[in-house]
C-alpha cells in the first residue's frame, strides 16, 4: 500500500451539500450523481478542500477527530474510501 | 478544531428537509441508528434517481420529453423494456373535464400506446419497432413510461382498455 501517493478534493466548490444532523448528501453536478456521505466521509472530503494529504496525514487526522487508534486496519480502509472517492471524481491524486 | 467540517452549505429544497415523523416510522429510526454506528469508518453511498428506479419496477412512471428511454429499450442491462402509454382522450373528457395529462391512466387504466404505427409511402400501414414507439415518450410530448412487463399484465389481467390503432 503507498503511502506517498497525495489527494486534493475535485470541484469541491461545485457540490451541493446538505447537513441532515451528521450525514450528508452530496450532489455532483459534473456526474449528476447524489451521494450519501456519513461524518468521516465527509470529513475527509472537507480535509482535502483545505490540505492536500497523504493517507497517512488523513488517517493521522480522523484518528485525533474522532478519538480512534490510526492503526493499519484503519488506514486501509481509509485508502479503500479514498480509491472510491476517487473513481467518482470527489478527489483526485496531485502526487 | 470542531468536528463538523467547515464547508460551504448549499440550500436546497426546503420541504426536502422535513422528516417523517419519528413515531410513526420505527424502521426508518433503526436504519438510521445503523447507519450511524458506522461513523468509525468512513461511508460513502450513491443514490440513485427514484425515476429510473421506478422504471425498471412494475409500475407505471411518467417520462418527460428528453428523458433516456432509449438507452432502456436498447437493453443495455439496466431493466425492463418500455412503451410510451397517453391517457385514453375520452376517458380523460370524462374524468378529467377534459385535458388529458400525458401522466396518469385514471382510476380504471385506459390508455394509447403513443404513436404505435405509421402509414408508409405506399400507404401501407407499418407497425413502429419497440424502440421507435418508446421513443416517442422522449421526443414528442411526454408520456407514461411503462414497463413491457406493466403493460402485459394491464392488458391480461386488469381489463384496461387499450387502444393500441392509435
Amino acid at each position: 500500500m503507498s503511502t506517498h501517493s497525495f489527494w486534493q478534493s475535485n470541484n469541491f466548490q461545485t457540490l451541493l451539500i446538505e447537513d441532515w444532523g451528521g450525514e450528508y448528501t452530496v450532489f455532483q453536478p459534473d456526474s449528476g450523481k447524489t451521494h450519501y456521505l456519513n461524518q468521516m466521509s465527509m470529513h475527509i472530503l472537507s480535509f482535502l478542500n483545505q490540505h492536500s494529504a497523504s493517507v497517512f496525514d488523513i488517517s493521522s487526522h480522523l484518528g485525533e477527530q474522532f478519538e480512534q487508534n490510526s492503526d493499519k486496519e484503519f488506514q486501509q480502509n481509509i485508502q479503500k474510501i479514498l480509491y472510491h472517492l476517487d473513481a467518482l471524481g470527489l478527489i483526485k491524486k496531485v502526487k | 478544531m470542531s468536528k463538523k467540517p467547515p464547508f460551504e452549505h448549499h440550500t436546497i429544497d426546503a420541504a426536502a428537509k422535513q422528516k417523517a415523523p419519528a413515531d410513526n416510522n420505527l424502521r426508518k429510526q433503526k436504519r438510521r441508528m445503523l447507519l450511524k454506528g458506522t461513523a468509525a469508518l468512513p461511508v460513502i453511498m450513491t443514490l440513485h434517481s427514484g425515476a429510473a428506479l421506478a422504471r425498471t419496477s412494475n409500475l407505471a412512471g411518467p417520462a418527460a420529453p428528453g428523458d433516456d428511454i432509449a438507452k432502456q429499450n436498447l437493453g443495455d442491462g439496466r431493466g425492463d423494456r418500455v412503451v410510451c402509454m397517453h391517457p385514453n382522450p375520452a376517458k380523460a373528457e370524462q374524468e378529467l373535464g377534459g385535458n388529458a395529462p400525458p401522466y396518469d391512466l385514471g382510476p380504471a387504466p385506459s390508455g394509447h400506446l403513443e404513436h404505435n404505427s405509421y402509414v408508409d409511402a405506399n400507404g401501407d400501414t407499418q407497425p413502429f419497432s419497440d424502440i421507435e414507439q418508446a421513443m416517442n415518450c422522449q421526443t414528442n410530448n411526454g408520456g407514461i413510461a411503462v414497463s413491457a412487463t406493466a403493460f402485459t399484465s394491464i392488458l391480461s389481467k386488469s381489463g384496461a382498455t387499450i387502444d393500441t390503432t392509435w
